[in-house]
């Protein structure tokens, strides 16, 4: 990635690390992940449960667990936090959670507020970032947004029990999008939905990036979603760290890393070749100094142990962290 | 809130009172020497006291006090109890800190020895007795709400909300209170009982109302010469007051628990 696209980026994350401790045990959640969205751009960060991805989702919006400790540098536009745990930091969260970024989870169903309707919820978002706004202007842009997401407008009157499981996902999308945040760190968002509605919500969120030019951090542990959508990036994590990233074509088709591979290979559609991941292989804290795939990797030699691989750059947009790749001669 | 039969015969209780003592009000506290220590009689229909007052007259304006100072207190001590245990539950460290220890330290004197300490400073008076009943409930009240509010602090919404850049007091407000107010409605129960006890037993020791305010606490402390005189009426009846009242509330409190479980 180029210096220019950085300074567009809407969110830039550097070397941000996240480790949770227990008393005097500590456990790397997060290691240096470096990561950046721009307008109209979607990235789609890839990994299998435990994998960190949701500790980064946390971090990233500065809504991570008292027990977790953040470190590193994260960039919205022109603010730049990387000073975690002081009340600065918190406050700027403040201000940029819900205007600039937003956030859907897994559960909608725990998400919404189960005793408001979603017009209410949405126009708390809307009346909290523009307190001038009059009742009938909510009004206008709350049906607006229900247009957008494909939700009828008697939804505004609805309680979220009232709404179906992807009803809810979308109410939340809609909630998320009152305040008309930049950037949208979506968690798993349709994990919990049937096929079908899920390519819906994936259309959408397709639909939110390219017509509204909204930055997209997309987070799921299928690796079919990241090719359904329009993703222009993707980044593969395991244990915590990148393994591979770059952008779509080069690690969806041409596939460099073998946790990737097989990654993609566990695809219950491709069943020729499948191979499934096994409880053994979800290694999640590796050995201090070897790779972090090592214990599982088909592709392992003593080297891997010794050595842990640095995060290279292949090709151009195509970084791997793994000893045995072939290089591009440049 | 369902209309179960004790919220009914509280809600009549209260209105009897309060009716009641909207009439007779003319005639409280005249003092009849002629007609001291009288039996329950066509005139008198509850007796009279050993300065000549009506029974029922007294009764029933001291019964209104009672439920007025209940009332004021038990507001108070909600009101502050609610925001304090709030407060300290959702920001926590040394806020939530400093007001715990402040209110174990309150806590860990006798509350019937903090009343009178504080009445004897004071001039008594009605509204004084009320702020003060209400000033030694809050902290019953603010222990409740703040274990209770940890609870909810950690509902998924709550996190949702806070993620939509909704401000700390609009989440206390429509995310965590109205979790809390099933039990805060019993509280207020719970409260306007203890607080209707405490103002009798302040009274009764003289520290509480100025002894020409009829309540149930000053009837039975001017009742105290007469009862050793064979004159039960007159202890009897202030006393069955405040325990119908007490009865009813209780009931109320246990059908409200039902409900809410």
């Amino acid at each position: 990635m180029g210096q220019t696209d950085r300074r567009n980026a809407l969110l830039q994350v550097d070397r941000l690390n996240v480790s949770y401790s227990v008393g005097t045990r500590s456990v790397t959640a997060v290691r240096d992940i470096s990561l950046a969205v721009r307008a109209g751009e979607i990235v789609a960060l890839l990994g299998e449960s435990g994998s960190g991805k949701s500790s980064l989702a946390r971090a990233i919006v500065g809504l991570s667990p008292k027990e977790a400790t953040v470190s590193g540098d994260i960039r919205y536009g022109n603010h730049l936090i990387s000073d975690f745990d002081t009340d600065y930091q918190e406050k700027l969260f403040g201000r940029l959670r819900g205007r600039i970024v937003a956030s859907v989870f897994q559960d909608a169903a725990a998400a919404l507020h189960p005793l408001m309707t979603v017009g209410k919820q949405m126009a708390d978002v809307m009346t909290e970032h523009f307190p001038s706004l009059t009742n009938s202007e909510v009004r206008v842009k709350s049906r607006h947004i229900l247009k957008l997401l494909h939700l009828p407008p008697e939804a505004k009157d609805a309680y979220p029990h009232e709404l179906s499981g992807g009803q809810k996902q979308r109410a939340m999308l809609a909630i998320a999008l009152a305040a008309r945040p930049r950037l949208l760190v979506a968690d798993e968002m349709t994990s919990a939905l049937d096929q079908k509605t899920k390519n819906v919500l994936l259309d959408l969120v397709n639909g939110l990036a390219l017509l509204e030019r909204m930055g997209i951090l997309y987070i799921t542990h299928d690796p079919k979603e990241a090719e359904t959508l329009c993703a222009g990036r993707v980044i593969v994590m395991y244990a915590g760290e990148c393994m591979e990233a770059g952008s779509r074509e080069h690690v969806l088709e041409g596939t460099l890393h073998p946790y990737t591979k097989r990654l993609l290979d566990s695809d219950p559609a491709k069943a020729e070749r499948q191979t499934v991941i096994t409880a053994g292989e979800r290694v999640t804290s590796p050995m201090e100094g070897a790779c972090p795939y090592y214990s599982a990797c088909p592709r392992r030699t003593s080297y891997c142990r010794m050595e842990k691989p640095f995060l290279q750059k292949v090709k151009e947009d195509h970084y791997v962290r793994c000893h045995y790749v072939p290089m591009e001669d440049d | 809130m369902r209309l179960s039969i004790p919220v009914v015969l509280l809600a009549m209780w209260c209105f009897v009172i309060f009716f009641g003592a909207h009439i007779v009000e003319p005639r409280a506290g005249i003092i009849d020497l002629t007609a001291i220590n009288e039996l329950p009689s066509s005139v008198h229909l509850l007796g009279t006291d050993a300065l000549g007052r009506d029974m029922l007259v007294t009764l029933l304006v001291g019964g209104q006090t009672s439920l007025i100072i209940g009332i004021m207190a038990s507001l108070i001590a909600l009101v502050s109890g609610t925001t304090i245990g709030m407060l300290g539950a959702y920001y926590g460290g040394w806020f939530d800190t400093c007001l715990m220890r402040i209110l174990d330290t309150m806590r860990a004197v006798p509350t019937l020895l903090l009343l009178l300490f504080w009445q004897a400073m004071t001039e008594p008076s009605f509204i004084g007795v009320a702020v003060i009943l209400g000033a030694v409930g809050w902290l019953y009240t603010a222990r409740i709400v703040r274990s209770e509010t940890h609870i909810h602090a950690t509902r998924e919404h709550v996190l949702a909300a806070r993620m939509m850049g909704i401000g700390s007091l609009t989440i206390i407000r429509r995310h965590i209170l109205p979790y809390c107010a099933g039990r805060i409605r019993i509280l207020f129960l719970l409260e306007l009982s203890g607080a209707m006890t405490m103002e009798a037993a302040i009274s009764f020791l003289g520290m509480g109302l100025p002894p020409h305010m009829p309540s149930p606490g000053t009837m039975l402390a001017h009742a105290m010469n007469g009862v050793l005189l064979g004159h039960w009426w007159q202890a009897f009846l202030p006393g069955m007051m405040l325990v119908i009242t007490l009865v009813l509330v209780h009931a109320c409190v246990v059908t409200m628990k039902k409900e809410a479980l």
